[in-house]
């Protein structure tokens, strides 16, 4: 509201915007908005999001404690094993990488919970993120009778943008509610590694980082009025094209998204 | 020839990777992470070490007098070392004079690129206390870091 | 290039002579000795340090170790023009006593070898270059000078530098068997306290900056 308020002032006052259309008003004054905002150094953000799977894992490890401890009553050994256990700083969790590795090797049950706890994060942040970018008042969202593919076109150019600082680079659909986003550099995973040569092994340990924007997507779609229930979606690796320049990792992702519509 | 072998120590003394050409002609040759470095890879930074004590101690002014190069009739070993305790370090011919910007360009665009950025590598190689002081034998094998190494300094190893 | 300081050790490890020239605040001499001896160290160990590359192609490329002669290192610059002439014209006398025993008006004149193959030559740090000469007899005299500028121009420079300072370096190995060898009190291996060789050391360090 405030940046509207500042920007009408602006406008009466600045004699050089008076030759502007009202389109290029409404954007100078999103530019004017969009520089007022806090700025985040994209590396920070980008460590923060990776950390985020590794931090699923050991919330799920920290659950699995608790729920073995958990006894309600507790005699006076156990009070005497727990002042011993008390330490000044709280002992470090595992390495990032072994959390990973931990996901990696974890049977279906525990996978699932952990992905899910990942997606619900995502969920979450592309609520609230609907709202930031749908109140700035940004000429370049027209939601025509917010139909499905105004509102995918958002998630590819927006979302991602705000996101990712990138665009999706393809987005295919059959008009009757099946989408691929295909984002060939996803960049959070580009200098990924695992150090022996065994791609399917480190193919599989990456995957996981996918379930953020997964379910990010899902919060986006879901806060403008997609539900949750009729939305589908998935990542997959895909082939990168030939004609794009060599990257370091080798595989672009395909976000699949399903709609069903009653 | 111009380049001899590269390698990296981390905090707690431990050589992380080594890279050692042999032959001129072929900036393919030579190894990677040797074990028979072992050995050659302790010297190297005991005598590092103990020359950086030195200079540390004949320091006049408050910024770290750290070695830049350390040269004798064969050879001559440049250093970086990082304020995080990381040394990189370059033997080449004893003409050249000056790698501080090459080092400095490893560690910034290779280094923490490849590694420091890859959250499925580990960011200390020492997974406990028995794996310091020089004891620990794991090595970065990370096959995006070599590639770049490679085509970085292969143009300076027939100069 | 100012000398900051000159150390003379022993083939065993030990300090035998020591002196400061610039007036910044030294180390104590207890210092100087762990110095010393952790400088012989390092020297010992770099020999075994020598690339692969280099054990390999060692007989191809054999490296030459003949320090060329750098005239006059050492000698106050009016003087050495003086020497320039004096060498046209007869020999001067007064230039002649003042090396001692050495006959001519420069301790040698012909490029020589450097017995120091694979030890450490050349130290460059952020504040200052070390520069070790080393004797057949394993005895090393070293050099601290101020720092040599990284981005000179020509390529050659800090090999010309080497060059200086193992002249230098040489020259005062030429005092020190001249005034320390001939002194009748002075024990093999013991420090140094010979006052004329101080002396020589100091008038030709301060000729050099």
């Amino acid at each position: 509201m405030t940046s509207k308020m500042a920007g009408d002032t602006r406008s009466h006052t600045n004699p050089e915007q008076d030759g502007m259309t009202e389109q290029q008003k409404l954007q100078h004054q999103l530019q004017v908005f969009q520089n007022s905002l806090p700025k985040v150094n994209q590396i920070a953000f980008q460590m923060l999001l990776n950390e985020m799977v590794p931090l699923a894992v050991s919330v799920e490890n920290k659950l699995i404690n608790s729920e073995i401890k958990g006894t309600p009553k507790r005699n006076s050994s156990e009070l005497e094993e727990m002042i011993t256990n008390v330490h000044i700083t709280a002992p470090l969790d595992k390495p990032s990488h072994k959390l990973c590795q931990q996901l990696y090797e974890a049977n279906d049950g525990t996978r699932e919970k952990i992905l899910e706890r990942l997606r619900s994060m995502g969920n979450q942040i592309g609520n609230k993120l609907t709202e930031l970018l749908v109140f700035s008042n940004n000429p370049n969202l027209v939601f025509k009778d917010m139909d499905l593919l105004s509102v995918m076109k958002f998630i590819c150019r927006d979302v991602w943008k705000q996101f990712y600082g990138k665009q999706i680079d393809n987005l295919k659909t059959n008009h009757r509610g099946t989408f691929y986003l295909l984002d060939y550099e996803y960049r959070p995973i580009q200098t990924f590694a695992l150090d022996d040569q065994s791609t399917e092994e480190e193919l599989a340990m990456i995957k996981p980082f996918f379930e953020i924007p997964v379910g990010l997507i899902k919060g986006v779609l879901s806060s403008l009025g997609y539900k949750e229930e009729e939305v589908v979606c998935m990542a997959s690796y895909i082939d990168r094209p030939t004609d794009r320049p060599k990257s370091t990792f080798n595989k672009g992702v395909s976000f699949h998204v399903q709609v069903n519509m009653q | 020839m111009a380049i001899y072998s590269f390698w990296i120590f981390d905090k707690h003394c431990n050589c992380l990777f080594n890279r050692e050409w042999t032959l001129a002609a072929n900036s393919s040759s030579g190894t990677v992470n040797s074990k028979q470095n072992e050995e050659t890879a302790k010297l190297l930074y005991g005598m590092i070490f103990s020359l950086r004590s030195i200079t540390l101690k004949l320091s006049q002014s408050p910024p770290a007098n750290e070695i830049r190069s350390i040269s004798t009739g064969k050879y001559r070993v440049h250093t970086h070392c990082t304020a995080s305790g990381m040394w990189f370090i370059l033997t080449t011919d004893f003409k050249q004079q000056s790698y501080g910007q090459v080092l400095q360009y490893i560690y910034s665009h290779i280094y923490v690129k490849y590694i420091t950025h890859n959250l499925l590598a580990p960011f200390d190689l020492a997974e406990n206390p028995s794996e310091t002081r020089g004891q620990g034998t794991r090595k970065i094998n990370n096959r995006h870091f070599i590639a770049a190494l490679e085509s970085f300094l292969a143009p300076m190893i027939m100069q | 290039m100012a000398i900051k300081a000159i150390l003379v050790i022993n083939k065993s490890g030990g300090l035998v002579y020591h002196r400061n020239f610039s007036n910044e605040e030294s180390l104590s001499s207890n210092d100087y000795l762990i110095i010393a001896s952790t400088l012989h160290g390092a020297f010992a160990i770099a020999s075994q340090l020598t690339p692969r590359a280099v054990q390999l192609g060692e007989a191809s490329n054999a490296v030459d170790y003949t320090i060329p002669y750098i005239p006059y290192v050492g000698f106050p610059r009016s003087n050495a023009n003086q020497n320039e002439k004096s060498r046209f014209s007869s020999n001067n006398v007064s230039i002649t006593t003042s090396l001692g025993s050495f006959k001519g008006d420069d301790y040698f004149k012909e490029p020589f070898q450097s017995w120091n193959k694979s030890g450490i030559r050349q130290l460059c740090t952020d504040q200052f270059t070390m520069f070790i000469y080393q004797t057949m007899t394993g005895l090393k005299f070293i050099a601290i000078s101020t720092q040599i500028p990284a981005n000179v121009n020509n390529s050659d420079y800090p090999i010309i530098s080497i060059q200086v300072a193992d002249n230098l370096l040489r020259k005062i190995y030429c005092v020190y068997s001249d005034y320390v060898m001939k002194d009748p009190f002075y024990s093999m291996e013991m420090p140094i306290k010979s006052e004329l060789f101080d002396q020589r050391v100091r008038q030709m360090v301060s000729n050099i900056a």
